[in-house]
């Protein structure tokens, strides 16, 4: 296919994993953080972890949007789907991560009428086919994501649809790599950037980490040789002493954005003044909630929400994980207390966390062999 | 048929997060229904039954046997107008940033617009 088969051209491959090795410094230790979920993903999927040399180091990123969901936020959603006449909406992954009294899944198996959709445009044919039940869109994600809901409820707007609002937990990237940056306990040499939400917001919003930081900055596609592309362009960066943005996923990612999705954002939210990350705790305007235009679709202001903030598990250890400080195998329950199957932390439960990617891809088992 | 691209044929389970988080599904567009706003898209691979709905808002001017970048149910990207784009900007201002060896052979790569 088109744009996929020639980014998996195993020669190629080859070709790039002996630029990475050409470019390193004898003796560095080299440490760059992919942002996003997808990355982690592909990483370990492919195996391109296993075509870089050891001192080439990755660490995983806060970018899975699941992940990055306190639990206190599951509770609030639980509160609304268990209200009497809602159909409850959200994404399939969003469904077995854990509240503090169990998920969404436990809850629809109690009798809670909640629904799988793909894309909120679903939610809101289901608002649409049951036009005496309030349906409401658990909206999770990052700038990839939010545009779709801002156009679902710009739909719902046009259509005069009243039974359909959206309880709104989108977040955006930048405010969470900022508080990174700023932890004393995270060295890093460069940030592979995330190839789908620049799709939406451009390159621009990432130039604050070469300026302030000083760090190298390459926005990646999601195939194998994107990835190993993008490694080598940090590397060259850091071996030629230069230190800016770089687009390696030009075939989809324009340096700008997309102008239509920003505008149509700009419409429908608006920054909250704080919002909680699971791992990170409370970080400045990196939420989003509905606009004023658009408060009469907004779930938390038509139906009571607990809003009780609730402590993470204590022998969870997401939060290192979220921040790169530990590698998954090595929190206490990875693989044991914690699997996919019943995942005591959100890293275990999407396919792009850190932990699940781990975990399915036989990470384990190996880190297991070597110790 | 189904709704807004939802997958068929695959396990939603078994391999990647389809329902949120950074995925980007290629698809070619088969019809344009522009009354509702939709591509009417194929999943390269898939089975040509599989077609599936994708709303083109935010990538028109969206034409037949272009490639889509879908993300749930909404198409983000136009790959064909991205890369029409790249080309006219690589004839106005000269080629893109050079880029060695074997990755030289993947495709462009871009930084800063000046």
């Amino acid at each position: 296919m088109k744009y996929v088969d020639e980014f998996r051209d195993a020669a190629l491959g080859r070709a790039l994993a002996g630029e990475i090795l050409g470019q390193l410094e004898p003796g560095r230790h080299y440490k760059m953080m992919e942002v996003c979920g997808g990355h982690t993903h592909s990483i370990y999927k492919y195996g391109i972890d296993d075509l870089l040399p050891a001192n080439v180091e990755l660490v995983h990123g806060p970018g899975c949007p699941v992940c990055v969901i306190p639990m206190g936020r599951v509770d609030d959603g639980i509160g609304v789907a268990l209200q009497e006449g809602v159909i409850f909406t959200c994404f399939g992954d969003m469904l077995r991560v854990p509240g503090s009294n169990g998920s969404l899944l436990d809850a629809k198996a109690q009798g809670a009428d909640i629904r799988m959709v793909y894309s909120p445009l679903d939610a809101l044919r289901i608002a649409r086919q049951n036009p005496n039940r309030e349906v409401v869109f658990f909206a999770i994600g990052f700038e990839t994501t939010a545009p779709s809901t801002a156009l679902t409820l710009k739909r719902a707007r046009a259509e005069g649809i009243e039974n359909f609002s959206c309880m709104c937990s989108h977040v955006t990237i930048v405010p969470p790599l900022r508080a990174l940056l700023e932890s004393p306990d995270l060295r890093l040499d460069g940030f592979i950037g995330p190839g789908h939400v620049s799709t939406v917001v451009g390159a621009r919003p990432f130039e604050f980490i070469p300026a302030d930081y000083a760090k190298p900055v390459v926005i990646a596609g999601f195939e194998p040789l994107d990835i190993l592309q993008a490694i080598a362009m940090i590397l060259r960066q850091l071996a030629e002493g230069r230190c800016e943005v770089e687009n390696q996923y030009t075939r989809v990612v324009p340096y700008e954005g997309n102008e239509r999705a920003l505008e149509v954002m700009a419409e429908v939210f608006e920054l909250r003044p704080h919002f909680e990350w699971r791992g990170l705790g409370f970080i400045s305007h990196s939420g989003l909630r509905l606009s004023e235009a658009y408060a009469d679709l907004d779930a938390e202001r038509r139906f009571s929400v607990p809003g009780v903030r609730v402590a993470d598990p204590k022998a969870c250890q997401c939060g290192e994980v979220l921040k790169g400080v530990i590698k998954p195998w090595e929190c206490k329950v990875f693989g044991t207390a914690c699997t996919p199957e019943r995942p005591i932390g959100t890293c275990m439960v999407s396919s792009e966390g850190a932990c699940a990617a781990y975990y399915n891809y036989g990470r384990f088992a190996r880190e297991r062999e070597v110790v | 048929m189904t709704p807004h691209g939802r997958p068929q044929g695959r396990d939603p389970a078994a391999d990647h997060c389809v329902t949120c988080g950074d995925e980007g599904v290629l698809m070619r567009v088969m019809r344009v229904d522009r009354v509702r706003c939709l591509a009417i898209c194929v999943e390269p691979g898939a089975e040509p039954w599989a077609r599936e709905e994708v709303a083109i808002d935010l990538v028109e001017p969206v034409a037949r046997g272009q490639t889509l970048l879908v993300h749930a149910g909404v198409a983000l990207a136009n790959l064909d107008q991205t890369h029409a784009a790249l080309k006219s900007l690589s004839a106005r201002e000269g080629p893109l940033p050079r880029v060695r060896s074997a990755a030289e052979a993947i495709g462009p790569t871009a930084r800063r617009p000046t």
